[in-house]
């Protein structure tokens, strides 16, 4: 079959090819978040960690980190909070129990109707965005927040508490800046509440050594003998490491949303235009 | 277009249609494919009726899901739970995953849809590799079944209105069916003794004429394949996640980089 008349092929193949471009140009320029309060100490880079128990306890830490972006698991174990995961429908590792809540799971990590804990994001000290990754696919940078909420699924899961800056520096239990990648962080009791815990790290996201099961055991204090209930997953030291574990859920970053919104309303009304034009000439012929 | 070309074509937007679950590049996938329908299509034969059979397709996913699955936080609606299978509640999360379903449905006949409404039976065949022709030729008469049913169906019932047949409930339809299967039999019994006719089965197919290459069909060929491998290596390194609206509803995710392959299966609809 063939169809003449290439004044409109041109123009549409301009069309594409500007699309095309727009679509490259939007996903090589992502926007950068602002810093959050404590991103500036030291000059390490930091993300803030909210934990919202079911109770309403709140337990904030600040992670420092050396390299450019951290992943959700790799922050969450720099934290020192005891956690254990599972995995999530290629979308990354779900967190099944933090910081001792709840003391059991199923074995599929959560029930349809029971309470789950449930992963948000805020980029750059803005507001909470309920994360669409688990927490092993979820990057995170210099002054964004990692926030979990032990959620009823009564309804729309409300976020944690606000995520403010991270908690003074004063008293942190810092580990060498210039330790070897592989050196394994030692089991170091942190009371919940208590100061934070900062590590800073010299070396990429993918070297940061993985928590131990000692670790994560003795990290969260009290929350020690619930930790005895982790999966065997969980529990393996390079298994954490190499694979960050993560909760999915939530929406994409307000900051990436908008222009893949923009490139996706533009080749949605190119398709609809060569659609319109195809139809209109059809028509007529 | 040449036949193996847009045979080829097909391929290409019914892997990207099925290598993610992601909705936003399935109803990309729709909108092209659409669009390629659009202007491919014969002057001769119609769009309505494959849009009516995907759309309720498409409904009928939605609505199942709907029903059946009760998992999410966001209820529309709650049925009574003594109700077997359906009981529970309605959440937006089942709707959302039931039209995701259904995109990938729709998605998938419509990539296909030119194999059967654009191309003529002996392009299908010619468009195979040779060591595929009987299967092509299988495929050929079954696409040709459908439509074939169909007008002899309608000729029946026409010649059984003339005759004072009025449809009273089911079983009246009985007096349309049966002549329609024996006509359906008969009209196989004729393309097999056309085709003993012709040979078939003895020497090497001829072929009466073949639609040549034209560069547009190379651009537009290796643009699509372009859009599958782009696909193909996000995938395999992590960048199209599958979309999971449970237990809470999320915005979808969306590569500008994928958007943009999308646009790539469009170039056969340009002009």
């Amino acid at each position: 079959m063939t169809v003449r008349g290439s004044w409109l092929g041109r123009r549409h193949l301009g069309l594409v090819a500007i699309a095309c471009l727009l679509g490259l140009a939007g996903a090589a320029a992502p926007a950068r978040p602002a810093a959050l309060g404590c991103a500036a100490a030291d000059g390490l880079h930091h993300v803030a960690l909210v934990v919202e128990h079911g109770d309403g306890r709140i337990l904030v830490r600040c992670v420092a980190f050396g390299a450019a972006t951290i992943s959700g698991a790799q922050a969450l174990a720099l934290s020192g909070v005891a956690y254990a995961t599972t995995g999530y429908a290629g979308l990354g590792l779900a967190v099944c129990q933090l910081d001792g809540e709840p003391t059991t799971f199923p074995a599929g990590c959560w029930t349809d109707t029971g309470p789950y804990w449930v992963m948000f994001v805020a980029r750059g000290g803005g507001a909470w965005t309920l994360s669409s990754l688990g927490i092993s696919s979820q990057t995170l940078r210099d002054g964004d927040a990692e926030g979990f909420r032990y959620d009823a699924q009564t309804g729309s899961p409300a976020p944690p508490a606000a995520p403010s800056r991270c908690p003074p520096t004063s008293a942190p239990t810092r580990a060498p800046v210039s330790a070897p990648p592989s050196r394994r962080p030692s089991p170091r009791p942190v009371p919940t509440p208590g100061p934070p815990r900062v590590v800073p790290i010299s070396t990429a996201p993918a070297s940061v050594a993985a928590p131990t099961a000692a670790a994560q055991r003795s990290a969260s204090g009290p929350a020690s003998a619930a930790a005895t209930t982790l999966p065997a997953a969980a529990s393996t030291a390079g298994g954490a490491a190499a694979s960050p574990r993560g909760r999915p859920l939530a929406s994409s970053p307000a900051s990436a949303v908008v222009p893949a919104a923009g490139v996706l309303a533009l080749a949605v009304l190119l398709l609809v235009a060569i659609g319109v034009a195809v139809w209109r000439r059809r028509r007529t012929r | 277009m040449n036949p193996r070309a847009l045979l080829l074509w097909s391929a290409a937007a019914l892997v990207v249609d099925l290598v993610t679950n992601d909705p936003l590049y399935r109803a990309l996938v729709v909108l092209v494919a659409l669009d390629v329908l659009a202007a491919r299509l014969p002057a001769e034969r119609s769009l309505r009726p494959t849009l009516i059979g995907v759309s309720l397709f498409g409904a009928l996913a939605v609505g199942l899901n709907a029903l059946l699955s009760h998992s999410g936080v966001h209820v529309l609606a709650v049925l009574p739970v003594a109700w077997p299978l359906v009981g529970g509640p309605l959440t937006a999360e089942s709707v959302a995953y039931g039209a995701d379903v259904a995109l990938g449905l729709v998605g998938a006949v419509l990539a296909v849809a030119p194999v059967s409404l654009v191309l003529e039976p002996h392009e299908l065949i010619d468009a195979l590799p040779a060591r595929l022709e009987r299967s092509g030729l299988v495929l050929a008469v079954a696409l040709n079944l459908v439509p074939g049913i169909g007008r002899t169906a309608l000729a029946v019932r026409d010649a059984e209105r003339m005759r004072g047949w009025r449809p009273r409930g089911p079983r009246s339809w009985a007096e349309i069916l049966v002549p329609t299967m024996l006509g359906a039999i008969e009209d196989a019994l004729a393309l097999a003794e056309a085709m003993e006719a012709r040979a078939y089965g003895t020497l090497a197919r001829t072929r009466f004429a073949s639609t040549p290459w034209h560069a547009r069909d190379r651009v537009a060929l290796g643009a699509a394949w372009a859009a599958v491998a782009l696909f193909l290596v996000a995938r395999l390194g992590g960048g199209t996640p599958d979309w999971q609206p449970y237990p809470a509803i999320t915005l979808p995710p969306l590569d500008p980089v994928l958007v943009a392959a999308c646009l790539l299966l469009a170039l056969p609809a340009l002009p």
